[in-house]
């Protein structure tokens, strides 16, 4: 915990999350698309996490082709209909946090893990908040 | 993580990634605009019977089209309130071209154009792409910067200050 919150990490959960803030403001009735948000980027992070070093470089566009493979096999598997903005807004998470995945892929073991399990956190809290969302709806 | 370790580690970002991201930016805006054009039926090929149209689990502004068949097509409610209530395009012939701008309803001819709700969902994202690229730029370009006092100051440029204050060569 105390590693995380010194880390560059916590600043790219913030950009996520005012970027969330943002859309959902735009498209109040949009629930999925800030959750789409956040899980691409955390994603994105999560990848660049796994990588070898000697990728660093490369981290970004690897997390975003990681991340648009996931969206589209979502989409068109679990969030039916298929919406292409959907994934557009996925994959717009991962470029937001593009510039920090080669230092993710250059920290420590010990910082890597740590984004791990954030970022795995992260993406259940994103999931649980559209999903919510969804079931508050039918409910009303 | 200091700079001159990023770079000894690799963290150096080289031009190829800079154009790889600048291609991705540009194709994330891309397939936003063509996904939220789809609401307004443009870029779509249609040729079939309307079954019915139900509100899209997404909101008010959008509706789902449902043609006999199963094809499901999530449209602006601006459009489906241009094309008629449940009752009124049950059983309906449509046909449109692919990026068609008139779309045949039953004996009707429909105009097609981009609706509020396109223009809203492609500038947020294009906005948001280029918050993105400024930061991969940034990042990029402090990835090229010489650490200070590391002895490869404008190594980048091959160059060094001569004594008369003007810039030569320095030898490889």
């Amino acid at each position: 915990m105390v590693s995380m919150l010194r880390s560059p990490f916590l600043r790219e959960v913030w950009v996520l999350v005012i970027a969330a803030a943002v859309v959902q403001a735009i498209f109040w009735v949009r629930h999925d698309w800030p959750a789409h948000l956040v899980a691409g980027g955390m994603m994105s992070l999560a990848v660049a996490a796994s990588l070898p070093k000697r990728v660093a470089s490369w981290a970004g566009p690897l997390g975003f082709l990681a991340v648009l493979v996931a969206a589209i096999l979502t989409e068109l598997t679990v969030f039916d209909p298929f919406d292409p903005v959907d994934i557009a807004i996925t994959v717009l998470g991962s470029l937001l946090v593009a510039s920090a995945a080669a230092d993710v892929t250059l920290a420590s073991r010990l910082e890597r893990r740590v984004v791990l399990r954030w970022a795995a956190a992260l993406i259940v809290a994103s999931l649980a908040y559209r999903f919510g969302f969804e079931v508050w709806k039918r409910i009303r | 993580m200091s700079r001159s370790t990023r770079r000894a580690a690799g963290g150096r970002l080289g031009t190829p990634v800079l154009a790889v991201m600048a291609v991705l930016c540009i194709g994330t805006v891309l397939l936003a605009g063509w996904g939220a054009l789809r609401w307004t039926l443009i870029p779509e090929r249609l040729e079939g019977t309307v079954a019915l149209s139900s509100p899209s689990k997404d909101g008010r502004p959008w509706h789902e089209l449902v043609l006999e068949g199963g094809a499901i097509r999530t449209i602006d409610t601006e459009l489906l309130d241009r094309m008629g209530t449940n009752a009124e395009i049950h059983g309906q012939e449509i046909r449109k071209d692919a990026w068609s701008r008139t779309l045949v309803l039953g004996d009707r001819t429909l105009d097609l154009s981009p609706s509020p709700q396109f223009w809203r969902a492609t500038a947020m994202i294009t906005g948001l792409v280029v918050v993105a690229a400024v930061r991969f730029v940034l990042r990029f370009r402090s990835s090229r910067l010489p650490e200070p006092g590391s002895g490869d100051e404008g190594s980048d440029q091959r160059t060094k200050r001569s004594g008369d204050g003007g810039v030569s060569p320095e030898p490889a």
